[in-house]
This record gives structure tokens, sequence and C-alpha cells, in this order.
């Protein structure tokens, strides 16, 4: 192969105290489509944001067609041909598609807005790519939506397209659309880089593979090179999974059990689809999984947020798919959120107000709140699980992330001791959090199970999940596919069923 | 917040409305200068008529009444997460529900007239903040849309009867027949004629603080209006708790207008609120959601209000001019608000 198109090598970017990027190369050829294939937070994303001029690097070399280049901004990436369509895409609403294409370029009065048009016109045939380009965009389905924002980047002048995650929000239809159009595109001169978790559809489409793992490159491959069993090796890794921090449990009754869970969202796709587990006393059951897998409904349902549309949800043995958030709580159900700015945080309000946020029911049976009462506990949880703020007065929103998770996991914890609590849902409880946070969560997770309780634990790290778990259960699509009781766990049987692999 | 940082906290609110005040005043001089008048003259009489003499601070206070309870109605709305928009409704509906009961209840005694009138002012204005509440909380429609609507409707349904069924036929306007003596606020201060209603809206402020940080309600209130779907999975009955609050908001306006009609016009009138409603946000808005400091905001706003009304007699300003003047001292005060947050 000659030159290559793109060469980014030795890459570095750290956000925080957090590694993203550790010396990262990549190498992308002309009109080739390049599947970036890894876990969630393997450096994919990162890398080509780098490359697109949304992150500038720490340390690291950029070529464009065999010259070194420097990208400071998105403005760089576009002059070098660089285009990236996000997984959330950037179209403005109520502006039509045609508008959206152009956006930025449109200029004034219709001789120029018709040799826009024309000029899109054009670009769609080029390409084969035809989207209406009249109607408003907020009117269009996602596939549509998505065949704007290549057009976009194609307009400004994009020869490398860079697709982040582009089937996640896609039907199979329009995903095998999708696939085809890219194949018109390399036909058309453009070459593409391809970010997914997805085995299969790297399998599909593309004709070399790059698998990242914590923020380096492993390895480089031709799609005839590849298959499931390698991919998975190479993305989770081969290494012994850590040491259980605790021994398996003779679990108990059941505490939560779903058969058949459905669930659907609001856009009317079933998120969760004929999902059943059980969660036993003193079980902590870990659900392992690529996000958008039905996660978030998961715990929503479980916490009472959302109603299931079709199954059964037992609670302690009763039946409990109707009942909300109050009556959950009133079970034993408590949650931590995975997004704890959206559900976990009143952010204008105090830290003993928040503290106290959930509890306040049992505190104040009555008409009257007390916030001495509020503070005191505030002022217990800020000293026993060491948040770091300037007192219980102070405005939660002010807090770093790893003290909010701190304030969310002292108001959880509390709750547990108070009420009697028989079930836990925590989602990505860590993620985020420094070494020692995450190991304070752990243990309290631990002794939460230690002392009868049930967990069901949903996270995307998976070392965590080896860890603690007495039991494994991977969600794909919305359903849970395979079960790891504890003597059976093996990273890579659970990375090839996370990541819909055939099933040996 | 620590005690000493709410005490800095209050005086950073203080500084900037000083200098607007003075801003606002030096730009009211020189307005009155170019309008042909006497700059000095009117800025005393300025402060005379509106804090500097007992009929002064008596008109004060009764342009204050309403100011404070339209905010308060304004802030409980804001603190639940819903905007409020119709406090002109909801005043001329408790309006309507008052001089009706007034006009029922005319044979009984004045202790069960005037409180029943001032009750039935809250429930008019209930029922019109529970129109958008129950939409809001139910199906989920904008309050926004719906409070502005029913703004229309009050004033349509006040011009009916101020013109048909309770018309007093010797005005030759579209004013009702006057209310019987047992259902008017009595004054507070007479000489200056001052009625009671600013003990109610004093009373308010602090009933409304209460409710919001002193009660489960009022907690659960503020939490589904600082972030809905957190208080949610914190077990708070959101939907609930926004669509009481528009409800307890409009029986706050209520009020405003049940006192208008008992304290000082003794009548339902089309033209009862001058446009409350929309000082109102504004009062709210500059007193940072706070219940107590909605008092001081009111009442500010009040003595600007009357004080420039009378540069018609002291200066003999045109009263369009006035409007302009007032005008000029709302968009400096609206400037310092947001050169205070640090722009836009």
């Amino acid at each position: 192969m000659s030159a290559p198109l793109v060469r980014l090598r030795g890459v570095y970017k750290r956000f925080g105290p957090v590694v993203a990027l550790d010396g990262a190369d990549f190498e992308l050829a002309a009109g080739e489509i390049h599947g970036l294939l890894g876990e969630n937070g393997a450096g994919k994303t990162t890398l080509m944001n780098v490359l697109a001029g949304l992150y500038r690097a720490d340390a690291g070399d950029l070529e464009v067609a065999g010259r070194p280049v420097s990208i400071r901004e998105p403005r760089d990436a576009v002059r070098l041909g660089v285009g990236m369509v996000h997984q959330h895409f950037e179209l403005v609403g109520h502006f039509t598609a045609l508008e959206n294409v152009i956006l930025g370029r449109e200029g004034s009065g219709w001789l120029r807005r018709e040799r826009l048009r024309r000029e899109v016109e054009a670009l769609m045939e080029r390409v084969g790519l035809a989207i209406p380009l009249d109607r408003r965009v907020r009117d269009l389905p996602v596939g549509v939506r998505q065949k704007v924002e290549i057009l976009k980047a194609l307009y400004r002048g994009a020869r490398v397209l860079i697709l982040d995650e582009p089937t996640t929000l896609l039907t199979p239809q329009e995903v095998d659309a999708l696939f085809a159009s890219l194949r018109t595109l390399v036909d058309a001169g453009v070459s593409v880089v391809f970010i997914t978790h997805k085995l299969q559809e790297v399998l599909r489409s593309c004709d070399r593979v790059t698998v990242m793992r914590r923020g380096r490159r492993v390895v480089t491959v031709n799609r005839q090179e590849a298959d499931p069993v390698r991919l998975v090796e190479w993305m989770v890794g081969t290494a012994p999974p850590p040491p259980p921090a605790r021994e398996a449990t003779r679990p108990g009754s059941p505490v939560l059990e779903l058969e058949a869970v459905r669930v659907v969202d609001q856009r009317g796709v079933a998120v969760l689809d004929g999902c059943s587990l059980a969660v036993c006393e003193g079980e902590l059951v870990g659900v392992a999984g690529v996000s958008g897998n039905g996660q978030q409904a998961l715990a929503a349902v479980v916490a009472g947020t959302a109603r299931p549309a079709a199954g059964v949800l037992r609670i302690r043995g009763r039946p409990a798919a109707r009942h909300g958030v109050l009556d959950r709580m009133g079970a034993g159900v408590l949650s931590i959120p995975e997004d704890r700015l959206r559900d976990g945080i009143l952010p204008r309000m105090s830290v003993a107000e928040n503290v106290i946020l959930g509890r306040h029911r049992l505190y104040f049976p009555g008409v009257r709140y007390d916030p001495e009462t509020s503070r005191r506990l505030a002022r217990h949880a800020i000293e026993e699980f060491r948040i770091v703020c300037p007192g219980p007065d102070a405005a939660a929103g002010q807090l770093s992330g790893g003290n909010l998770q701190r304030l969310i996991a002292a108001r959880v914890f509390h709750a547990a001791r108070e009420r009697e609590a028989r079930l836990l849902v925590a989602h990505n409880p860590t993620r985020g959090l420094d070494v020692p946070s995450t190991e304070f969560l752990h243990a309290r997770l631990v002794e939460f199970c230690g002392k009868g309780g049930a967990v069901l634990l949903i996270s995307e790290d998976l070392d965590e999940l080896l860890k603690l778990a007495d039991r494994i259960v991977v969600l794909y699509r919305g359903r849970v596919v395979a079960q790891f009781p504890k003597d059976q766990f093996d990273r890579y049987a659970i990375g090839r069923a996370m990541t819909g692999g055939v099933l040996a | 917040m620590t005690t000493e940082a709410a005490a800095r906290g209050r005086w950073q609110v203080v500084w900037p409305y000083a200098g607007a005040l003075a801003i606002a005043l030096a730009l009211l001089a020189a307005l009155v200068a170019m309008l042909g008048g006497d700059a000095a003259q009117a800025l005393a009489g300025l402060v005379r008529s509106s804090l500097g003499s007992g009929a002064g601070l008596g008109q004060t206070f009764n342009k204050t009444t309403p100011l404070l309870l339209g905010s308060l109605a304004v802030i409980l709305g804001l603190r639940g997460g819903v905007f409020n928009i119709g406090v002109d409704g909801q005043i001329y509906a408790g309006a309507v529900a008052a001089t009706g009961a007034a006009f029922v209840l005319s044979a009984g005694p004045k202790t069960a007239v005037l409180p029943a009138v001032l009750l039935a002012g809250l429930a008019g204005g209930a029922v019109w903040g529970s129109l958008p509440g129950v939409l809001r909380a139910r199906l989920g429609v904008s309050e926004i849309f719906v409070t502005v609507m029913l703004n229309f409707v009050a004033v349509f349904l006040v011009e009916y009867l101020s013109t048909g069924p309770w018309n007093d036929p010797t005005a030759g306007e579209a004013i009702t027949r006057a209310i019987p003596p047992q259902a008017t606020l009595p004054y507070l201060w007479p000489r200056a004629g001052a009625h009671a209603g600013i003990l109610l809206a004093l009373a308010a402020a602090a009933g409304v603080w209460w409710l919001l940080f002193r009660t489960v309600f009022g907690y659960e209130l503020r939490a589904a209006g600082d972030n809905p779907s957190a208080a949610l999975l914190g077990g708070v009955p959101v939907r609930r708790a926004v669509g009481l609050a528009l409800v307890a908001s409009g029986a706050l306006a209520g009020l405003a207008g049940a006192v208008e009609v008992s304290g000082f016009h003794y009548r339902l009138i089309l033209g009862l609120s001058p446009g409350y409603g929309m000082m109102a946000i504004l009062i709210a808005v500059l007193s940072r959601r706070h219940p107590l400091l909605a008092v001081p905001a009111a009442m500010g706003f009040a003595a600007l209000l009357v004080g420039t009304d009378s540069l018609q007699r002291s200066v003999g300003l045109p009263a369009s001019a006035v409007f302009v003047v007032q005008a000029v001292v709302l968009l400096v005060l609206l400037a310092t608000e947001g050169v205070r947050r640090g722009g836009p």
C-alpha cells in the first residue's frame, strides 16, 4: 500500500488525571473503509476528535497526504478535508435539509441559493446519497438525518469522513442502507473511518480494522485476517480476571425478578425486549454490556421511573410492575443513577437538601421540614463519605463530579441503613472516579450484600464486574443473552457475548 | 451558603441596585430638563410624593400590595419550575370572585363578609391557576400558553360583568356597582389613605417563605423545580407538585385582585390591573426568587411608580412622558440585573 492518506503517531491526550490516549497510532489508506474498534473508553472517539480538531493532542504527530500538519481547531480539519459525523447529530431541526447542508455558506438572495442547491444536487448524484432537500430536518427519520450530516461534511470538502458509532440509532434496514452508501462514497473517492464497538459491523463493512485498548492501538489488520474470536481477544485483552473482592455467597430468596420485560422508549423503540433476570438476597449480580443495549431502561424500570409495556416484574415476590418510585422505595429499592447531574442532583439546592432527598418523608412525616435535621445528616455524610465542600449549605452544583458521586453514595447508603433496604440498583457508579473513591464505593456495595442486601450492578467496566459480582449477565439488544456464574468468569467469553459475537 | 457568605451575598445584591437607582434618577432629571421641567423640583417631588410624606407612603403601600402578592405568585411558580405569566388573569379572576361574593353576601356582618370576600379572591385565582396546573400535570401542556390565553379570558369576563349584569348604570363606564361596606378592607392608616392590604401582602411573603423553606411540600416543590428527573428518582411526586405550584401561585394573585377590589376601588373595574402581572415577573427576578427579598423590591418598585406618577402634578409632565420616565428606570434596572449576572 502506498503512503497513507492520514497518519497519526504517538498521540497522547489527558483529561485531568485520566489518560485517554496513551501514545495511539493510526493510519488510514486512501479509498478504504477503516473500522476503529474497541470497548467504551478505549480512546476511539478521542483519537478521531483529535483528527477532527475538536481536541488538541498533548503530544503526537499528524500527517495528511504525507505532509505533517497541525490541527488546532475544527476549521483546520475542514481545510484538510477531514469531516466528522458525531454520534449525536448537530443539525438545526427547524431548518430544511438543504439549509443544514449549506449552513455557514448560504449567502443571500435566491440566485445564490439556487446555485448552491444545484451544487448540492450534483453532490448527491455523485456520491449516491439522496435526501429530500426541502423537508425540515426535525421531520426526517434518524437514518435520513444521518445522510444530511454526511452530505454536510462532504459539501464542506471532506475527503476523509469519520463516522462515530453511526449505527447506534439506526434500524437494521437503515444500517444496510448506510453500508451500501459507504461503498458508493468510497467509489467516489472518499475514505471512511468507522468507529464502532460492534464486531459484526466491522466484519461486514470494513476493508481494514484497527483495534484500540486503553488509549493505544493493539493491532491493524485486513478484514481477511480478522475473525470474531481474535477481535474480541484484542479488544478485551487476555489478562486474567482480577481477584474477586469477596467469596461467593449462597443466595437467599429472590428480591428482584424480571420475566420477559419489555420497555418502549419515546421513539417507540423497544429498548428492553424480553429481558429476564433475578437477583437474590445477599447476591451481587453484574450486568455487562456495551452501552446502549438497554442498560438505562433496565435501571429505570427497576427504580420505578419507567413502566414495563409487557412482562412481569416482582420485588420480594410481589408484582410491582405498576408501582412508582415511592412504592419502590417503600419496598426497599434504592438506586444510584448513571447520570449524576441529570438524575441525581438538585444543583441549585444545598448539599443538605440533596443529602436528604429520597429520605425526606422518612424524616419529616408531617408538614414541617426542618433544615437543621438536614444539616445534621449532611455534616454526618460529609464526614463519613469525605465529601469536599464548603459545608452543608453550599449549593450542590458547585461540587466536583467525584464529590457529587460521594454525596449520592452517602444518600443511598444512609438510606439503606435507615430503611432496611433490600435492593440497590447501581448504574456505572464508579465511572470517572479516582481509585480511592472507587475502592470506597466497592467496599460499600460489598458491605451491603454482606448484610443480606441484593445488588444489581450495571457497569460498562468489565473489571469492576469480575471483581465484585457473584454472577454476571450480559445485556445485548435489550435482553439477557448470556449468564456466567462466578466459577465460569471468562473475560473473553463475556466480551464476545457483549459484542453480539456468535456464541460457541 | 454560610451566614457570612449569605450576608456578603446580600450586599452584592444591594450595591448594584443602589447604583442603578442613582443612574436612573440622573437620567430622570436629564429627561425632565429636556422636556422643559425643573429637574430639582421634579426629584424633590418624586421623593416627597412616594416616601417623604404620609400620603405618599400611603399610596406606595397601596401600590406595593398587588405588586408584592403578584411577585410572590411568580416566585412560587418559578421555584416549582413553572413560568406563570398569567398573574394578570388570576388577579382579575380573584377580583371577579371577590366582587361576586361581596354582592351575594351583602346582608351579613363585616366579620363574616370581609374574610369570605378575601377567601373568594384566593379561590378565584386558584381556579384560574388550576387550569394550567392540571393541563401541565396531566398532559404536559406548557403553562406559558395556557396562562397567557387565560389572561384574555379573564379580561373579557371582567368587561362583560362590568358593562353587563354588574354594571353601575349611573357611572356610564365599564365599572360595576360598589360593593357593600361590610366587604371593604379597613384602613391601616386612614390619614394617608393606606388600606390594610399591605399587612396581608407582608403576611403572604412570610407565609410563602415558610411554605418554601419550612414545609415538606415546599421542599418537594423546590426539588421538582430545580431538577425534575432527580426529584422523581428521589420519590417526589413531581407532576403533582408542579400542578399545585400553579394553583397556589394563582391563589396569591387572586388575593391581590380581591384586595384591589375590597381595599382600593370598592368595585370591579376594567383596567384593575395596569400590568401588575408583568411587573411582578420583573420583581420576582430582581429579588432572585426569594419571597423576603421581594418585599423591598416590590416596595421600591411601587415607590418609583407612585413617584413618577406625581411628576404630572409637580412639574406638569404629560402622562405619556411619565411612561417614558418609568420605562427608562425599568430598563436601567434590567440592565443592572444583566450586569450583575455577568452578562448574557
